[in-house]
């Protein structure tokens, strides 16, 4: 692909846009930084360090930091979609998230 | 192969709707609106650097973790900028902001920004800790100058280590 590739930068854009959808759309706060998406056909991955906050209402804190890998894919409609996290280590950082309430 | 990040410019994207498309000189100037406004908080809170953030008439407001409870509201950029400069600075502070969502309806310059972020506290002796975190809900638009700036900001806490002074919890922004 050719640097400045403009579709391939929309395309970065849609895969990151679908992925913090899907994590606002879950309890608490999962910080995804540093993500780092790559394109291949109708499927990508998104390398980013995750950092996800907990605690009560007064007593803040880090649950986990740690590097994760999310998978997505196209649905039939071409919209980017965020596949489950695999059992195990990576699926903590959403499982051990904290009510806000 | 590259990975795509690297092919990201801050060049006009083409896209299918321009209208409602978000192209990366739009995440560009919101990326740095939102880097700015870290930046005013944590190394001058008492400068003048607000004005770069906010509209003059903008509308800042604070909700508390406690749910049920009216947000702390401030309006206007001199109002924003008093309340950040009279706030208590007791420990150096970083925020961090990430997972940024920006959306525009057609024709509408306005864009809305929903975003989460962290605010670590640097304190003496005991190292850095969580002070705050929660989540962003902004409005916001290019202006004349080339700067993007906040119509509204929206500041969701989830949780805080320190609430405000007391007696000052209706006044003061609280990141």
């Amino acid at each position: 692909m050719p640097v400045n590739d403009p579709t391939a930068a929309v395309e970065a854009l849609a895969v990151l846009d679908a992925l913090y959808r899907a994590a606002e759309a879950t309890p608490g706060v999962e910080l995804l930084l540093n993500s780092v998406p790559v394109i291949e056909g109708g499927t990508a991955t998104v390398s980013s360090v995750s950092v996800v906050l907990g605690g009560d209402l007064r007593h803040p804190d880090v649950r986990l930091c740690r590097r994760v890998t999310d998978s997505l894919h196209r649905d039939s409609s071409g919209r980017w979609c965020v596949d489950p996290r695999p059992d195990g280590a990576d699926l903590d950082a959403r499982e051990h998230r904290t009510s806000p309430s | 192969m590259v990975p795509t990040w690297m092919l990201a410019s801050t060049e006009q994207v083409q896209a299918k709707n321009p209208e409602t498309t978000i192209d990366a000189s739009i995440r560009d100037g919101v990326l740095a609106l939102l880097a700015r406004y870290g930046r005013c908080a944590d190394h001058d809170p008492a400068g003048s650097g607000w004005s770069d953030c906010f509209e003059d008439d903008a509308l800042l407001s604070s909700y508390s973790p406690r749910p049920g409870r009216p947000p702390a509201l401030l309006r206007g950029c001199a109002a924003i900028e008093r309340a950040f400069a009279s706030a208590p600075k007791t420990a150096a502070t970083t925020h961090v902001t990430s997972n940024v969502l920006i959306e525009r309806a057609p024709g509408d310059p306005i864009v809305a920004i929903r975003s989460a972020f962290v605010r670590f506290d640097h304190l003496p002796g005991i190292g850095v800790v969580v002070g705050s975190f929660g989540r962003y809900s902004d409005r916001a638009r290019p202006c004349d100058d080339g700067l993007w700036r906040f119509c509204e900001r929206e500041i969701h806490l989830i949780s805080r280590r320190s609430p405000p002074a007391a007696g000052m919890a209706s006044q003061q922004p609280s990141t």
